[in-house]
């Protein structure tokens, strides 16, 4: 069992760790609103970290229904993820400055002094992706019909993983 | 800033336009989930159509609980689009047949003969979207602030448009 989940977090590990920006999902007054954030270089173990304000629209609406979805795209590649789980609002300063990088300045010139810097923690409960690794017509064809009836098609993965 | 709806419409098609996937998030069980759905060639008018199959999860989601969320990704010029509404499964022949295109034959291989070709409309109620048109590093250094903050930043712009 631990074996496996370690097997899901290396597969999703691999996907994403390309793709600079996701698109955040969260349930806002009865509408599913997304936004894009930035992704970060770390060792993904089964917890996505995003870092945030904590005076967002995003952190109000994780208070009030935890449940998200991360969606990476990257379409050159032909490369999809869905990503689900529960968010938390973490404000543990050795976490931050742990992840904390200095390309993130650029969100936050304050740096680490910003009173309102936080980490937007999202524990994955499942994963899926379609992943395509040719970029050849046929296989494009195949890996698309996977898209819309949601079948593994011949030329990509369709693949879900637990957690 | 006030637009109308024909105005916002338009905008919206002109973001979305040559974005042949998005990600279609469904509520299934209280979880969310999204996947890769190929977008329409027909011009946006408000709401969005998808070419699904009758078979599918997403299809018995919709019938539970009909709230989604459409999300178009562009990373390359730093455009990202997200579209809030409802959904529903159209089982209208001529509908069908006036989106119909050969491109989808990749799907669909029996073409309209498949009976489990069936329609998801989406009604946009709400539309964000976050742009960069130039690809320099301080304008993209500027978007990304309005990324993670949500805040207007100079490079980019995040704005909200409302349907109703």
């Amino acid at each position: 069992m631990e074996d496996k989940r370690q097997e899901s977090i290396e597969k999703l590990k691999g996907l994403i760790e390309n793709i600079d920006f996701a698109m955040l999902t969260t349930h806002a007054n009865g509408k599913l609103r997304s936004r894009p954030m930035s992704t970060q270089k770390f060792e993904f173990d089964g917890d996505l970290w995003f870092f945030t304000s904590d005076n967002t629209h995003k952190v109000e609406e994780i208070e009030k229904n935890n449940e998200v979805n991360v969606a990476y795209s990257k379409p050159e590649d032909n490369t999809f993820i869905s990503v689900s789980g529960t968010a938390s609002i973490v404000k543990d300063r050795d976490k931050i400055e742990e992840l904390w990088n200095p390309i993130l300045k650029a969100w936050f010139p304050k740096g680490l002094d910003d009173p309102t810097l936080a980490l937007l923690k999202v524990s994955v409960e499942e994963a899926e992706y379609w992943d395509s690794p040719s970029s050849t017509l046929v296989q494009i064809a195949g890996f698309v019909k996977a898209l819309v009836t949601g079948q593994s098609a011949d030329g990509g993965d369709h693949g879900k993983v637990n957690f | 800033m006030t637009e109308t709806r024909a105005e916002t419409i338009e905008k919206v098609n002109f973001l979305i336009k040559d974005i042949r996937i998005a990600m279609l998030t469904t509520i299934d069980r209280g979880v969310f989930r999204s996947r890769p759905m190929a977008t329409q060639e027909a011009e946006f008018d408000g709401d969005l159509w998808f070419f699904t199959s009758k078979l599918t999860h997403k299809a018995e989601e919709i019938e539970k609980d009909n709230r989604v969320n459409v999300s178009f990704s562009e990373p390359d010029d730093n455009r990202y689009v997200s579209l809030s509404g409802t959904a529903a499964l159209v089982d209208d022949r001529e509908k069908i047949e006036e989106l119909w295109s050969p491109t989808y034959l990749a799907w669909f291989p029996k073409d309209l003969e498949d009976p489990n070709i069936i329609l998801l409309k989406v009604s946009v109620e709400h539309a964000e979207y976050w742009d960069a048109t130039s690809s320099t590093l301080v304008e993209a250094i500027g978007l990304l602030k309005s990324l993670v903050t949500g805040e207007r930043a100079g490079g980019g712009e995040h704005v909200v448009l409302n349907f109703a």
